[in-house]
């Protein structure tokens, strides 16, 4: 989706304000927030595509405005709904103290051994397609459209704009791709600067065939 | 205290928190000490120390930088970091004719297990909308100043890979150990929005 999330590019936000020395969490809703959603990522219950899917259709904005922990409250909140993970009735398991650490340690899954079509090579030009539907997305609004030069095919991966649906892992080829920032960005853009992307094949058309 | 707006006043948000946790813990989703456990991890164990000891690895032994630039995984691993939001690594380096610079410009992902969270301009709408459009204006807004000789490269971590920017030994560190290194080496150095510490204390100064 072309949702208030998908920022790069976007005009009005003015300058970065870095602050020094900042603590992890400044309170300690915020603290429990993470806490709630790593448990809870721990045991299944959700992906990390749905998360981040689920953020991205919060109100406008609301996802604006709103603390960057209360859009995980929120996406938390949708995902258990939708999931109707408290009235379903089934037992649940939750992640206990002593499995913490070698959880973080281990992480998720997400580059796949299983072998998929491998479309582009080092070197070749593509263009990103302009359309990836309504559904979650991780190709940007600012590259659509623009040329890129694939540099390293990266290996197969879960398919982010599928997982988020819950239509599964769908690995496929993900590619390093090069985009000079004057092909983004115009005159804006300084000659000699470069924006790299993750892509997937479904993201990605040849050139060539994109020509004709 | 943040200077956050919202959209609802905080104590009310502090309150629908610990009503979810309540709720989760009471049906068995959650375990209140699971939480607190995992908050100390990233509270006061992982952090960017642990990139900080990566990259003195790196400036001190060329076969070590030779395997984190093939695979930063890997490489990371040896040192005892991995795991979540980590899992596919990538280190770029930053030169004199290279400098790079690392967003998310559709969340806030980062490299956890080196760097920790990250922190809140990393996760702000003014960052992930012009590190890509106007990276140089953004490390002006940093205190950098890359010349016209060097090429801003900027990583957006849109899919699961993660990136560590290795960024260029200060001058003057050649009998410097491992931990002296590992103290010159900032957060904002490894995202990219800084340059390393020079052995006087103060930020190497990229001359044009």
């Amino acid at each position: 989706m072309s949702g208030i999330h998908d920022l790069g590019g976007v005009a009005g936000f003015g300058a970065v304000k870095p602050q020094q020395d900042e603590p992890v969490f400044d309170e300690d809703w915020k603290r429990r927030m993470f806490g709630v959603f790593v448990a809870l990522a721990a045991t299944g219950t959700f992906n990390g595509d749905e998360f981040r899917h689920a953020q991205e259709r919060i109100d406008p904005s609301v996802y604006i405005k709103a603390p960057y922990y209360e859009r995980w409250y929120l996406a938390v909140q949708t995902l258990l709904a939708e999931k109707r993970i408290l009235t379903s009735g089934l037992n649940h398991r939750a992640l206990a103290p002593a499995e913490v650490d070698a959880f973080l340690a281990a992480g998720a899954h997400y580059r796949s051994r299983q072998s998929a079509v491998q479309r582009f090579w080092p070197g070749d030009s593509v263009i990103v397609r302009s359309h990836h539907g309504t559904g979650h997305t991780r190709a940007p609004r600012y590259a659509r459209g623009k040329p890129g030069i694939v540099e390293r095919h990266e290996g197969v991966f879960t398919f982010a704009d599928s997982n988020a649906h819950g239509q599964g892992r769908q690995p496929q080829s993900l590619y390093r791709v090069r985009f000079s920032a004057r092909d983004l960005w115009g005159s804006d853009g300084a000659p000699q600067d470069e924006v790299y992307l993750s892509l997937w094949d479904a993201h990605l058309d040849a050139a060539s065939a994109a020509d004709e | 205290m943040s200077s956050d707006e919202h959209v609802k006043p905080l104590s009310e948000l502090a309150l629908r928190v610990k009503a979810l946790e309540e709720e989760l813990a009471a049906a068995g989703l959650v375990d209140p000490a699971a939480i607190d456990a995992i908050i100390d991890a990233y509270e006061n164990k992982i952090g960017p120390r642990n990139g900080a000891r990566v990259v003195a690895r790196a400036w001190n032994d060329a076969e070590y930088k030779a395997r984190l630039l093939e695979n930063a995984s890997a490489a990371i691993a040896e040192l005892g970091y991995s795991g979540m939001q980590g899992e596919e690594m990538v280190a770029v380096e930053n030169t004199s004719g290279v400098h790079n610079m690392v967003v998310c410009t559709l969340c806030s992902c980062y490299p956890w297990p080196v760097l920790g969270l990250p922190p809140a301009w990393y996760k702000s709408a003014a960052y992930r909308s012009r590190a890509v459009s106007d990276p140089r204006g953004v490390l002006r807004e940093f205190g950098l100043e890359i010349p016209g000789t060097t090429q801003v490269r900027v990583w957006d971590s849109n899919a699961e890979l993660r990136y560590l920017v290795l960024p260029m030994r200060p001058a003057g560190t050649e009998s410097f150990s491992e931990a002296e290194l590992a103290e010159l080496v900032t957060r904002d150095a490894m995202i990219g929005t800084g340059f390393a510490l020079s052995p006087g204390g103060a930020d190497a100064v990229r001359k044009p």
